[in-house]
């Protein structure tokens, strides 16, 4: 079950060129291309006729040619050729979904079109601001539900056990969260006092000894997440205190796109306060979040795994307060959208 | 007015004297309910309430049906009688 009427991260912007690219998105088969203007079309990815898909076919200028029979599309989705026919049949269309380019990525809505609002895609703080450094993201797959990363996004707890190298510190394995549910979604905070830099963010700051930390976590719905890292000089943090000078900010921007209720497209990049221009440093944070990254990947495809083939009951501790949150909010938002179809299926 | 808590499985009534939850005034009293989270999501505190009724300084993430309560999260609002 997902919730149709949201933006989705599609893909990367230089992922869709002229060729015609297939992808799979909340279940849903859609064929993007890159339009003879630059912008990008997005439409279902099946031929009326037989359901080929029509990024089997041809790209002829801004349409697309099945490569069956000739029935060829323009990136409304209206069939404006049926080669042998004497008129085109009126059933013959696919949908086309609203797409926009925004932080370098390619956003789909995959719900009602008319109620796309591009404003609703969720803002990036400091875009374009030349104070901020951006480490380039990438996306990968993981094989499990898009649940289990929008939980263990909402887990500031996991670093302490699944990324010792990098992210987690022994100060990570005890200091209390704050949870807060809003109607946008989940946010975990948490200042951890006076201790040790994890290894992944020690080269960076820009001071030295210890630190206060805050790791606040916020997921939005459907599944976006922004994570807020902050580290200053220990004795100078704590809520409601304005930053230090010397503060080392990273926004990390995490943007879940379900593929289908088993796999998960996971994309990602971070908004930095240090060294902005400084594209070798952008180039080891894009490396060390990769290898962390990969460690959440081979955690939650055996969770997913061991949740679906489970042979005794599972237990849900303090820390899956914030993800379960999340997941009745999103059940309930989902509940709601499907609420007035069941009226009128019962009509 | 003193607010007691009737431990009734127990046959043990106690005046209530904690500032934390049902939960840790039972513990406190030699109890031992069920639980997992504390934190007033997982359900697995929720016991049968016979008499009385509680104020959540937790919101629960599922209210439990009537006649029920999560300990982890409540306190008495007057006396109360528990299946405990």
């Amino acid at each position: 079950m997902f919730l149709k009427n949201a933006w989705y991260v599609a893909a990367w912007d230089h992922e869709v060129s002229c060729a015609l690219t297939g992808t799979t998105i909340l279940g849903e088969e859609v064929v993007l291309f890159r339009k003879t203007d630059g912008t990008v079309a997005a439409l279902e990815n099946a031929c009326p006729h037989r359901k080929l898909p029509l990024s089997m076919g041809r790209l002829k200028g801004d349409d697309v040619e099945c490569g069956y029979h000739g029935l060829t599309f323009d990136c409304a989705g209206a069939c404006i050729k049926a080669p042998g026919a004497a008129r085109i049949p009126p059933a013959a269309k696919v949908r086309a979904y609203p797409v926009e380019e925004r932080y370098g990525l390619v956003w789909i809505w995959m719900g009602d079109a008319a109620k796309a609002d591009p404003s609703a895609i969720v803002p990036v703080a400091n875009w374009g601001d030349p104070a901020w450094g951006v480490n380039r993201g990438e996306s990968m797959v993981v094989e499990c539900n898009y649940l289990y990363v929008t939980d263990n996004l909402l887990d500031p707890s996991h670093v302490a056990w699944v990324h010792q190298t990098s992210f987690g510190t022994a100060a990570c394995e005890d200091a209390p969260l704050e949870t807060t549910v809003e109607p946008t979604g989940v946010t975990v905070a948490r200042w951890m006092m006076d201790s040790p830099p994890a290894p992944f963010y020690a080269p960076f700051l820009p001071f030295s000894g210890n630190c206060d930390r805050k790791q606040q976590y916020e997921v939005r719905y459907p599944a976006q997440a922004i994570i807020k890292a902050i580290f200053v000089p220990a004795g100078t943090g704590g809520e409601g205190r304005s930053l230090h000078g010397d503060a080392f900010v990273m926004d990390s921007y995490n943007f879940m796109t379900p593929i289908d209720e088993n796999r998960t497209r996971y994309f990602w990049f971070q908004m930095r306060n240090v060294a902005p221009a400084d594209e070798k440093i952008s180039e080891q944070f894009a490396v060390s979040v990769r290898d962390a990254f990969a460690e959440d990947r081979v955690i939650l495809q055996a969770v997913h795994w061991g949740m679906a083939n489970k042979r005794s009951p599972n237990l849900d501790l303090h820390i899956d307060k914030g993800p379960l949150h999340f997941r009745r909010g999103i059940a309930k938002l989902i509940a709601a959208e499907q609420a007035p179809e069941v009226a009128l299926v019962a009509e | 007015m003193t607010i007691t808590v009737e431990f009734r499985k127990s046959g043990r009534t106690v005046d209530w004297s904690g500032n934390g939850s049902l939960l840790e005034f039972a513990e406190s009293n030699g109890l031992q309910p069920a639980f997992s989270c504390r934190e007033g999501v997982c359900g697995t505190c929720k016991t049968a309430l016979f008499g009385g009724a509680v104020r959540y300084f937790e919101t629960p993430l599922d209210e439990p049906e009537p006649g029920n309560v999560l300990l982890c999260c409540s306190r008495p609002a007057e006396s109360v009688v528990l299946d405990l």
